[in-house]
């Protein structure tokens, strides 16, 4: 009876066939946006995690602690000379501590360029060491990376999305070797990274202009502090536990009041492991919501045709069929519509997601997730969308139903 | 026993807070092999006796006995099922399925039949009824594609083919013309000799209804014969 019910389902869809192409048409494109979106987020989320295993997970960083506020302190506080960090001391850290293999500070500041006669805004102006590349894997695609030569020496490597900019674009001679104001003083550029050359110590990718010197170039801040982080590397088989505290003490017995805290890059990837299902669970939601508006469309276009063939409806029912007949012919129509809508839907966004993928230069995979959620839900609406529709069809009385036209 | 017997069925409507009373007391039997006609003026509640009888609708009081049954509290799928074993009906609109070809659409009621026939022995048979009403060479056309005549006998063979004990046909004859009214009817006359049918049909037509063996009239809600 079933299969009588799939092919009559299948012979009706077929006459009308306007009617479910659109319902197709709705259905496929919101499981394909879904697909798509699900696969696209979870691709990426694998990428920023291979990058971020790619760094190991012997890195950490060495930050401040935050000092509890006191209450009666006044507005000039903000003011006041903090203990800090001195790039000395950090360059000093490997050799003191043996279970450090290498280290590099990290000054952060913000400037305006100018470059043959166009200025603009540097997101990221970052004094550091030469261990700086090693450190986090920077990729340069001309030049060279900040040497601990240059001390003093007013250099300068600049993120790769410079070159993108117009004033790059249109400049003639070779970028290496030539000069850029920057915080009102001239540099030499010696160096340009690869575009996605890394991650920054916010953990994501360089996407805005970001310009590096060495750490001698770098003025105070207000609090006192150049050093604002220390990005460094355990030697193999070191304790983490032993040597954050061995670096609380280093500092602490070195500047007096120095209080900093460690981080390792495990519990970084752990968090970005977190974050990651949490972009998950909120794709999924996005796409949940997606999936309903695509149910209703078919719950729209099976009330539709129970509307338009109610006159059908009355005729089988004077030929004899039962109620639970009716209810299966609609309900089985609607079943069918999700679940080829959904098979089109997660081609569709499959396919949408791979293109995404070799333009973007991701890893692709298909993600039996997405799958899952294409194949599943599209079910689940066919179901949950179909039963309403069927229920009503199947309730129709023969006699009003027979005279519908 | 009759093979229908109905008596004293009631049956109202409401309208806008009225009941409207259609059918005051309707009492009537039909025998095995009858061919019964049912007139009355427009609006005298012929459809709705039909519709009744066919167990389309349900009478409000009295009693109606099909084959010996009492019907009247039978379930919703116990009707369905006597509709589609006992009772064949043809409309005045003939009320084909547009979407199926004529032999689909006359093996529907097998369809629904539950039983283990495989397609393939309905669609046989269908051809066989097909052929019966003369309609075997039209048994792949669409109803579109057929004459008014041609669609109501492919209704025809769709009412027969699951060998009904009684064939109701509400006004067959009202939306062809002359010639083909005539040819429905003989074609009527020949299942009613040869194959023994029973019939009961409604019509407006006075010389529709001097071809049937008896003649009943639907008068003020009340039946009579004439
Ligand atoms: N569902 C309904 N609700 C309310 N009134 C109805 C309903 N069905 C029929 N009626 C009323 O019942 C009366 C009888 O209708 P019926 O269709 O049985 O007449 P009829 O004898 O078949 O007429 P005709 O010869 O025009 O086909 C009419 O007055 C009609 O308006
Ligand atoms: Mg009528």
């Amino acid at each position: 009876m079933l299969i009588r019910h799939i092919k009559t389902a299948g012979n009706s869809l077929y006459t009308a066939k306007q009617r479910t192409l659109l319902a197709l048409l709705g259905m496929s494109i919101g499981i394909a946006s879904v697909i798509a979106m699900l696969s696209v987020g979870l691709m990426y989320g694998e990428e920023t995690m291979r990058q971020y295993q790619a760094l190991g997970s012997d890195m950490l960083s060495i930050g401040y602690q935050r000092e509890p506020r006191d209450n009666s302190s006044d507005d000039s506080d903000s003011d006041r000379k903090k203990p800090a960090m001195t790039a000395a001391l950090v360059q000093a850290l490997p050799e003191h501590l043996h279970s450090i293999a290498m280290a590099a500070p990290e000054a952060n500041s913000y400037a305006w360029f100018d470059f043959d006669g166009t200025s603009g805004y540097v997101w990221d102006f970052i004094g550091t060491t030469q261990n700086y590349r090693a450190l986090n894997g920077i990729k340069i695609q001309q030049g060279r990376f900040i040497s601990d030569l240059d001390a003093h020496q007013h250099t300068v490597v600049l993120s790769g999305d410079f070159l993108n900019t117009k004033a790059f674009r249109t400049y003639k001679k070779n970028i290496i070797g030539a000069t850029i104001m920057l915080r009102d003083r001239e540099y030499h550029i010696v160096g340009v990274l690869a575009e996605n050359a890394m991650l920054n110590s916010a953990g994501g990718n360089v996407i805005r202009k970001t310009a590096y010197t060495h750490i001698s170039n770098m003025r105070q801040q207000r609090d006192g502090r150049t050093v604002g982080v220390v990005h460094a590397k355990l030697t193999a088989g070191a304790d983490a536990a032993q040597t954050a505290e061995a670096i609380e003490q280093y500092f602490a017995k070195r500047v007096s009041g120095l209080k900093v805290k460690v981080i390792f890059s495990k519990s970084l990837i752990e968090r970005k492991q977190k974050q990651a299902n949490m972009q998950t669970l909120l794709l999924t939601v996005i796409g949940a919501i997606a999936m309903l508006v695509a149910g209703v469309g078919i719950m729209n276009v099976m009330l539709t045709s129970v509307t338009e063939r109610k006159q059908e409806i009355g005729i089988l029912r004077a030929i004899g069929a039962r109620q639970a007949d009716i209810r299966w012919q609609f309900f089985i129509e609607a079943v069918i519509l999700s679940l080829l809508g959904g098979a089109i839907g997660t081609a569709l966004g499959v396919a949408a997601a791979y293109g995404y993928a070799q333009v973007q230069e991701l890893t692709f995979f298909v993600s039996t997730f997405a799958i899952f959620v294409g194949v599943g839900v599209s079910t689940a609406i066919g179901i949950i969308f179909g039963l309403y529709p069927a229920h009503k069809a199947a309730k129709l009385d023969p006699i009003t139903a027979l005279r519908a036209v | 026993m009759p093979l229908l017997n109905m008596n004293d069925v009631h049956k109202s409507y409401m309208m806008a807070g009225n009941a409207l009373h259609i059918l005051k007391g309707v009492s009537f039997t039909v025998q095995a092999g009858d061919m019964v006609a049912i007139t009355g003026a427009s609006g005298s509640g012929k459809s709705t006796l039909m519709n009744i009888i066919g167990l389309l609708d349900r009478h409000d009081q009295g009693s109606y006995q099909l084959a010996g049954n009492e019907v009247s509290h039978h379930h919703d799928d116990a009707l369905a099922a006597l509709r589609n074993k006992n009772i064949g009906f043809v409309f005045q609109s003939f009320h084909l399925l547009q979407r199926l070809t004529a032999v689909d659409n006359v093996m529907q009621p097998l369809m629904y039949r539950h039983d283990a026939m495989t397609v393939a022995t309905m669609r046989q048979t269908a051809m066989a009824v097909l052929e019966k009403v003369g309609m075997a060479d039209r048994a792949h056309h669409h109803p579109n594609q057929l004459s008014g005549g041609q669609q109501q006998r492919i209704a025809i063979a769709r009412a027969l083919v699951g060998s009904p004990t009684l064939l109701l046909a509400d006004e067959p004859t009202g939306a062809l013309d002359r010639e083909m009214s005539e040819d429905v009817m003989h074609l009527f006359h020949r299942l009613n000799q040869q194959e023994g049918v029973t019939m009961v049909l409604i019509t407006h037509d006075p010389e529709v209804a001097a071809q049937c063996g008896r003649r009943l009239t639907i008068d003020d809600g009340y039946m009579s014969s004439c």
